[in-house]
């Protein structure tokens, strides 16, 4: 397909320039500038690029800050080191590869829009809420709250609620169910500090989201936390609720492990794999009542390609 | 609209809660109170304090967890607040303080079901408390709490046999045991008028700015309200003391409104009582004030007040 090929010809370039920051960065000279990057983002390496280099072609010696610099060289691992919960930055950019910017698991959620309309949505990772906000406006939802783990990225979906609100034109009280009034971003963990207090979970949403999520609380919180974020979700959910689950399967945790010594320890604890969750959530534990698989997004990237469940509650 | 927390307005510096506890880590470790807690979608926990189950869970949970004391209430009685309770309780503390006395006397005006005052104070510093209660429901719990905390030996309840007197029954009856002198009296009269049109109505002149209090109101109207309010019963504590001078060194009071202060400061200058301090009691939202006075020189207050 014609689409599928451009989708192609955008990513090798990008890659590309990942594996250069690689390389670069082993070299001493260059670590200046490879420190540089990392505090830009690399969309932006090229204009920064010729700056840095030009002053790394001075003397070092010429100023003490860049000698400093130099010294406190932080080592490649660390990069991904900010991103342990797979809170990325500009992920969606990476993740929508079709040129309208369009997320293929839209698509996929659009065959049964009566899922979300009208509903109270949760959705569990919302990274910085893109897609989030795209499924409150297309599906006409009656509220989303998004939550994720990481305060900047909530933040930055805030802001762009905030924007929206401000350039639509309807008053806050006419439109309160309205799309942008009934989004809202929180920031916390969804894994509870202790599992005494599912006790006092309660019913709040028809529908939950957790898409692509799953990994990430299985490498940073085990096995007992991701059993434990599973029942709470059957906990929150309304009579007759939905949990549409999109897991990441376990051969794309391996790429993971060595992210923290943490998540290394967790990696090697695990026991509870991918293809135990349904069994899991459908057992008395949880409470599921049945599973359906909605479909796999044909998205251009294998990586991407996670089959989307839906579990009911009764 | 709710007024910032001033710098001004903490709570004594001693005050255990002067930090706010983590509710969270809490709920986990009581179940009873984790039934009346709300969890948020980012894993805390929140309280709502419009409800008297959950106020009273509260503090018999900040009571156990802070004093390992096992409190219970008398349904429908009155849910003590303890960061103002222990308010109270630290400024006798720095009252009594300059005396560097060795054992510690005290009388509790009124206890109620709880007995709360003597049971912190008895805990906390070992202090031998006298409870006075008039209502026959609010000794069998004062006694069983007592019993239950193993403080016999520190705290006395003495049944009051009618609402007039304040002392005066105990120090006049025949008892051999009773004690003699004590070193103070702490009282939690109640605030409200029970002869006025709207009792509980706050008297504020800008209701707008005024927000109307975060918790709901709870306790027994005998508890609330008496005729003619705090006013009255703390003038009648004031009169029965200048019988007892030599008995009580330290007179206390607490009053719930602050135009009641100067009130009460007006007629201890009437009858020539000189020696007299007050203070405030700063917790959250609320604040509480309190007068102290004595017959004796030696009990010099004035430094020690906050």
């Amino acid at each position: 397909m014609d689409l599928e090929n451009n989708n192609n010809t955008v990513l090798p370039e990008c890659k590309k320039e990942h594996v250069d920051n690689k390389r670069s960065a082993s070299v001493e000279e260059n670590n200046a500038a490879y420190i540089k990057r990392l505090k830009v983002g690399y969309n932006d390496t090229k204009v920064e690029d010729a700056h840095v280099t030009e002053d790394n072609k001075k003397a070092p010696t010429q100023s003490p800050k860049k000698r400093i610099q130099l010294n406190n060289s932080k080592p490649k691992v660390n990069k991904n080191e900010a991103f342990t919960y797979g809170n990325y930055r500009h992920y969606y950019g990476k993740r929508i590869l079709d040129t309208d910017f369009h997320d293929i698991r839209l698509d996929m959620l659009a065959m049964q829009p009566e899922l979300f309309r009208g509903k109270q949505l949760l959705d569990i990772g919302c990274n910085s809420g893109h897609f989030s906000l795209e499924i409150a406006k297309k599906f006409e939802a009656k509220s989303l709250v998004g939550l994720d783990i990481d305060r900047t990225l909530t933040n930055e979906a805030q802001l762009a609620v905030n924007l929206l609100k401000r350039c639509s034109n309807i008053s806050a009280t006419t439109a309160a169910g309205k799309f942008p009034y009934n989004v809202k971003f929180v920031h916390g963990n969804y894994v509870l500090a202790d599992d005494v207090l599912l006790e006092i979970e309660r019913p709040q949403f028809d529908v939950i989201l957790c898409l692509s999520v799953t990994k990430w609380i299985h490498l940073n919180f085990c096995d007992a936390g991701l059993k434990q974020a599973f029942r709470r979700m059957y906990l929150q959910l309304h009579p007759g609720g939905k949990l549409i689950l999109e897991p990441q399967s376990f051969d794309s945790y391996k790429r993971r492990k060595k992210l923290t010594e943490n998540i290394r320890k967790n990696y090697n604890a695990i026991q509870f794999k991918p293809d135990q969750f349904s069994d899991y959530l459908l057992s008395q534990d949880v409470g599921f009542a049945d599973m359906q698989l909605m479909g796999v997004p044909a998205h251009c990237q294998a990586g991407f390609k996670r089959p989307i469940l839906i579990f009911s509650k009764v | 609209m709710i007024r910032k927390n001033n710098k001004k307005f903490v709570m004594h510096p001693r005050n255990v809660l002067r930090t706010a506890p983590d509710y969270t880590k809490l709920a986990i470790k009581y179940k009873d109170f984790r039934q009346v807690c709300e969890l948020e979608l980012n894993g805390k926990v929140s309280i709502n304090f419009r409800n008297e189950r959950t106020l009273r869970e509260l503090t018999k949970m900040l009571l156990l967890e802070y004093f390992d004391l096992h409190v219970d209430f008398a349904p429908g009685s009155l849910v003590p607040t303890l960061a103002l309770r222990l308010n109270y309780i630290l400024w006798l503390e720095d009252l009594l303080a300059p005396l560097k006395l060795d054992a510690v006397c005290g009388i509790d005006i009124g206890c109620g079901s709880s007995c709360i005052y003597s049971l912190l104070a008895a805990k906390k510093n070992r202090w031998q408390m006298l409870a006075l209660e008039s209502k026959q429901a609010n000794i069998e719990y004062a006694l069983e709490n007592v019993k239950r905390n193993d403080l016999q030996h520190l705290v006395e309840v003495y049944k009051q046999p009618d609402k007039q007197s304040i002392f005066k029954s105990y120090f006049e009856s025949s008892n051999e045991l009773a004690k003699e002198q004590f070193h103070f009296c702490l009282c939690n009269p109640p605030f409200f008028d029970s002869n006025a049109k709207n009792p509980f109505d706050a008297n504020t002149r800008n209701p707008q700015r005024r927000p109307a209090p975060h918790n709901v109101r709870t306790g027994t109207d005998e508890e609330l309200t008496c005729v003619g309010g705090e006013v009255s019963f703390v003038q009648r504590i004031v009169d029965e003391s200048e019988l007892y001078k030599e008995r009580v060194l330290i007179f206390t009071s607490m009053l719930g409104v602050k135009a009641n202060v100067p009130k009460i400061l007006d007629y201890l200058r009437e009858r020539q009582i000189s020696n007299v301090c007050t203070t405030e009691f700063h917790q959250g939202h609320t604040t509480r004030w309190a007068v102290a006075w004595s017959f004796q020189q030696t009990a010099l207050q004035i430094d020690a007040a906050k």
